[in-house]
């Protein structure tokens, strides 16, 4: 008999012969509470640091989304009215309609469809076709649109770029395509030059000398930090774009709303290319990086609420996972729908 | 159309195969106990999102080698078992002597080494399969096989494990 036949025999008959206890569901129910529980007191001690930052810029506000009905906090355009209203969790795409997974795993409807840009003050900001919607309200002609915690900068089909929220720049005339954006400013695309646009201006990107980055296809920006990536490789910049570091590999990523870290995880085809496989958390402002376990290839990361969530893709199976120190299964759709944008 | 179990149904249904499971995985029945309900526990607050409930055992199976590789990580460092988490266990199993023997031998195991032995012998996964189930890279597989088997070989000379 061969090693493995033995040991494959053993391993059968020892499955078959071991005493198997009664199932008591009472004991599972307790635990399931007990999971509960604690994910909601953790998720409620983080919802209180995000409002408490949230209400000091609220008086900040520019106004009402345009048609809105300002109400009685006329300067609150985040009224909690409105498709998604109430709903918390991470926002996903499924089967085309716009839902949120909370901390257990559990899918809620918003009613909204449409690509997501981001959560604004807990409230789902989508683009469906040229109407950007959010907070109870819309805006026709929108061709892009970014939202980071604190607000939303989209762009008219006329050029110009305009801000609801906290911080942000607006501009007219602007002739490149918004290609990104955060609190500190935003990003434009022109042929290949990117230009950013913050407080003090327009500052075109120093990408290199060795046109490393030719073909920008992302900008994303996250308080004083830039990422530029292209097919390959990933550029990191502040906003007065001058070049901090960069690397090959890592395009599939997500740089954090305050600019800390840029996540990034290989694609089933980088790893195809010998990329190791995991889930990687580079500090921008150190430039160490950190590797978690990720057990399959990544299809696309998204900051929640402080937290990272990374969508990975094995066969038609999508997987999201709530990562930190480790990465948890939150959600699993065997149908192969699952996105995050 | 045959409507979908709840989660109560598919427990009663498969609570034995996947204890089983986890046992072979721990090497103990109080091991198994625990990693099996934290595994259930989460995968009932989950229920309502798995969409395909066919796919839910699959689904609790990787739950069982994920979890159990986190929590050899919470553990830390892994260290062979020199006391068996269980005294005396092999009483109430009927398995051939020899069978016996080696189980106890597999049971001796660090838990990484015994897991990946489960899934690449028992349930005849694949190198990457094993690798994604528990977390770590398919060279980690390999080398964990290595010396799964070389201890094996060296505890029971008399086995021909060869």
């Amino acid at each position: 008999m061969s090693e493995k036949t033995r040991i494959r025999t053993t391993l059968h008959e020892v499955e078959e012969a071991v005493a198997v206890p009664a199932y008591d569901g009472s004991v599972v129910a307790a635990r399931a509470r007990s999971i509960r529980r604690r994910r909601r007191t953790a998720g409620a001690l983080a919802g209180t640091a995000v409002v408490a930052v949230v209400a000091a810029g609220v008086g900040l506000l520019p106004g009402a989304w345009p048609g809105d009905d300002p109400g009685p906090v006329a300067t609150d355009g985040w009224a909690a009215a409105g498709p998604g209203a109430g709903v918390h969790g991470v926002p996903v795409v499924l089967d085309g309609s716009v839902q949120r997974v909370d901390d257990d795993g559990t899918l809620t409807d918003t009613g909204l469809r449409g690509q997501v840009v981001g959560v604004v003050r807990d409230r789902v900001v989508v683009l469906d076709g040229d109407r950007l919607i959010g907070a109870g309200g819309h805006v026709e002609g929108v061709v892009a649109a970014y939202a980071d915690p604190t607000g939303v900068t989209y762009q008219r089909a006329d050029g110009a770029v305009l801000r609801e929220g906290v911080g942000g720049v607006d501009a007219d005339g602007v002739t490149g395509r918004l290609v990104g954006a955060g609190a500190g400013g935003f990003a434009t695309l022109e042929g290949v030059v990117v230009t950013l646009h913050d407080a003090d201006g327009a500052h075109r990107l120093d990408l290199g000398s060795d046109a490393a980055t030719p073909r920008p296809d992302r900008v994303q920006v996250g308080g004083g930090t830039v990422v530029v990536t292209d097919s390959s490789t990933v550029s990191v910049l502040d906003l007065a774009g001058t070049r901090r570091s960069g690397f090959l590999g890592g395009t599939t990523g997500a740089l954090s709303a305050d600019g800390a870290t840029y996540a990034y995880a290989p694609t089933a085809a980088e790893v195809d290319r010998g990329m190791r496989p995991g889930l990687f958390s580079y500090d921008t402002g150190s430039g160490q990086t950190r590797r978690t376990a990720l057990p399959a290839a990544a299809l696309d990361l998204t900051w929640y609420d402080g937290g990272l969530y990374v969508l990975t893709e094995d066969g038609d199976t999508r997987t999201l996972w709530a990562c930190d120190q480790t990465c948890d299964q939150l959600l699993v759709d065997d149908g192969g729908t699952l996105g995050l944008r | 159309m045959r409507p979908e179990p709840s989660f109560d149904e598919f427990m009663a249904a498969r609570w034995a195969a996947l204890y089983r499971t986890a046992y072979l995985l721990t090497g103990g029945h109080h091991q198994a106990e625990d990693l099996l309900q934290d595994v259930l526990a989460r995968t009932c607050l989950r229920w309502g999102s798995i969409r395909d409930k066919g796919a839910a055992e699959a689904y609790v199976r990787r739950g069982l080698a994920h979890q159990a590789s986190r929590q050899w990580r919470r553990r830390g460092r892994e260290t062979p078992t020199e006391v068996l988490p269980e005294e005396g266990h092999d009483g109430g199993l009927e398995v051939r002597a020899d069978h016996l023997a080696l189980w106890e031998q597999i049971r001796r195991l660090p838990p990484r080494m015994r897991a990946t032995l489960v899934l690449r012998y028992l349930e005849d996964r694949s190198e990457q399969e094993t690798a994604d189930l528990l977390g770590v890279s398919t060279g980690s597989v390999k080398s964990q096989t290595h010396h799964a088997l070389a201890r094996l070989r060296a505890a029971m000379p008399e086995m021909e494990l060869s």
